[in-house]
């Protein structure tokens, strides 16, 4: 007995969540013979962790604490991102669809995932989502570095400028895409009757007109997207987010040793040498978390798009693709398989960029 | 290093330009939102109209607004709350003995890729058969799994700050690190939190794809999701919809002016100070 209790002592974090899942596993049994309130369930095993988690906080000795402090989350994480994960892999393997979800699911092997590949709107959707990335985090960039280089002087109303700045990115997302959509309206928008009083053409702003340079090759317009209905949507995010780089390389740029700066004009350095051999080199690993936490950011894209288009055949990023197979046709497994899909290569990505940017992030 | 006029008025356009480019959208969705509903829809920029509450009004009358504005801010505070409770340990953990090294917070980070629409189906259906759909529930762990990344993370970084030598003190003294934690630790980041908490509480009350699955009335539906509902099959109602835009923008527009100081950290995660 007292070599058990050693034991669990020893491996305290083992024993609380041996102890703590055993109680909650037992309790599952009971409570299904009283009651089918699964929420009642979910609610006291939140509970029932809480209380064992106190009770084990001050149980255990000094050096378990800091492990001990990480439970909490290492076990949320878990629970809510490896079980929805396991039943995409579940229901990707089967015929699911909303109709059929109560009774039985006929096996269906591969073929959600071979029907949803095969499927020319979501290859679209995924070059779309590929297209939306680079082009909005590559435009923001190279606009939010450029205007801070220009902003990167005191100058009266700095403070108000940036709050103008920082409103556009903590607006609703799905407010901010219904706005534009009210703006971008050919009939009404501001920026049509700006340009028609400016005696300029007005912009097709939200059709599937093609763009001038490529409406002679169906390729460009159809398969890459170049489109004003593609452009609006870019549009938007850059309108949203170049504020986000502005303001963290300005904040970047504040914190440049200006004496390197001062040298090097003395030596008779032109600006663009300076720009190239100092300022940029010492931003090089603030750009790279602006990158990181943009591109995270723009795969998730959604709010914004599903206001200018709703779920549109023709504007459909690879997310709202998820969404329609999933939520809007109720096919389930085809969903899923698209679910799991992205959310391996995105896996993948992740890791890439997570090592790429290892550096830059712990600098 | 004196500047030339001519540029200092360069300058100063081009901060009006910005001002213009970044500031005008905003404003003309809150003076719209003050327009009568069928000036809306005409053709023009028209500025002549006499300001009219009428569409305030609206979405109060006919819509249920005050139940969805108690769900929302329930939905924010709880699972905020809730995720400053899990996350707090952890980040100070991480921060102070470094536990489970860089591999472990780079685990977490990487949950902040998972686009929200990839897992949106099976938490549908576990949350359906959980009996938690049409719940605050559903919603409050959702949040907490969105958010809780960004809480470590940006915490982490407020806690690196506080001076080791005050917490070595205390530790000299007797003091457990659940005391430093509680008494010495959290009472010093005491700003840091607040920025943590004001902008955690933002994306909660912005987001809308899981809002919009996992609701379906009143007892969980949240604001940004009213809003969307001004959008019907037939025509989009803009009156009522700018104005619950204004109205759910308006508390982060107020809290963002407290946080001013530690929007760049908290944009990047406390990657950069």
């Amino acid at each position: 007995m007292t070599k058990i209790a050693n034991f669990l002592r020893k491996r305290i974090i083992l024993s609380f969540l041996l102890l703590t899942f055993s109680i909650i596993g037992v309790g599952y049994f009971l409570i299904t013979g009283l009651s089918d309130d699964m929420l009642l369930f979910v609610l006291l095993s939140v509970l029932i962790f809480a209380v064992l988690y106190v009770v084990f906080i001050f149980l255990a000795g000094e050096k378990d604490i800091p492990r001990l402090f990480t439970v909490p989350t290492t076990v949320f994480l878990l629970l809510t991102t490896i079980i929805p994960t396991l039943y995409l892999l579940y229901i990707s393997f089967f015929d699911v669809t909303l109709y059929n979800f109560r009774k039985e699911w006929p096996f269906a092997g591969f073929q959600n995932f071979i029907r949803v590949l095969g499927d020319q709107v979501v290859q679209i959707s995924i070059i779309r989502s590929i297209e939306y990335v680079v082009f909005s985090v590559g435009i923001e960039l190279i606009l939010g570095i450029i205007i801070a280089l220009l902003l990167d002087r005191s100058f009266t109303g700095k403070r108000l400028l940036t709050l103008i700045l920082i409103f556009p990115m903590m607006m609703t997302p799905i407010v901010v895409g219904m706005g534009w959509k009210y703006f971008f309206d050919l009939k009404n928008g501001f920026i049509n009757c700006f340009l028609e009083n400016m005696g300029l053409d007005i912009i097709p702003w939200l059709t599937s007109e093609p763009l001038a340079f490529a409406s002679n090759s169906p390729f460009l317009v159809n398969v890459l997207n170049f489109k004003w209905s593609f452009v609006s949507m870019v549009f938007v995010d850059i309108w949203q987010w170049t504020p986000f780089v502005l303001i963290i390389i300005l904040a970047g740029l504040s914190t440049i040793d200006r004496a390197h700066i001062e040298a090097s004009m003395i030596d008779g350095a032109t600006y663009f040498q300076r720009l190239i051999y100092i300022v940029l080199p010492e931003l090089k690993s603030i750009i790279g978390v602006v990158i990181l936490i943009r591109v995270m950011d723009a795969i998730k894209a959604f709010d914004t798009i599903w206001a200018l288009y709703g779920n549109a055949v023709a504007t459909r990023t690879l997310n709202i693709s998820i969404y329609t197979f999933g939520m809007g046709m109720n096919k389930f497994g085809e969903g899923a398989a698209l679910s799991l899909i992205t959310l391996i290569s995105i896996i993948i990505l992740s890791k890439i960029f997570i090592n790429k940017f290892f550096k830059a992030m712990s600098s | 290093m004196k500047e030339k006029t001519s540029t200092k008025i360069i300058i100063y356009f081009i901060i009006l330009l910005l001002a213009i480019f970044w500031g005008f959208p905003v404003l003309w969705i809150f003076i719209s939102s003050f327009k009568p509903s069928e000036l809306l829809s005409l053709k023009g920029l028209s500025l002549s109209f006499t300001p009219t509450i009428e569409n305030y009004l609206y979405i109060f009358s006919r819509q249920p607004f005050a139940s969805y504005l108690r769900n929302s801010l329930f939905i924010t505070l709880i699972s905020v709350i809730l995720a400053l409770i899990i996350g707090i340990p952890a980040a100070y953990s991480m921060s102070r003995f470094n536990t489970g090294g860089p591999n472990y917070s780079f685990w977490i980070l990487s949950s902040r890729f998972i686009p929200p629409a990839v897992i949106v189906l099976p938490f549908f259906i576990i949350f359906q058969g959980l009996d938690m759909f049409n719940t605050w529930w559903a919603l409050i762990i959702v949040y907490i799994l969105l958010n809780i990344s960004y809480v470590i993370w940006l915490l982490r970084s407020f806690f690196d700050d506080v001076p080791k030598e005050i917490e070595e003190a205390a530790i000299v003294d007797g003091a457990t690190y659940l005391q430093v934690l509680l008494k010495i630790t959290i009472p010093i980041s005491k700003p840091g939190i607040i920025s943590v908490t004001i902008l955690s509480s933002a994306f909660v009350w912005n987001e809308f794809l899981f809002a919009t699955i996992l609701t379906l009335d009143k007892a969980a539906k949240t604001l940004p999701v009213a809003a969307n509902d001004f959008v019907t099959g037939y025509a989009i109602n803009w009156g009522p919809l700018f104005a619950s835009g204004v109205l759910i923008g308006a508390p982060i527009f107020f809290f963002t002016l407290f946080i001013q100081k530690h929007i760049v950290r908290g944009l990047t995660l406390g990657a950069i100070k």
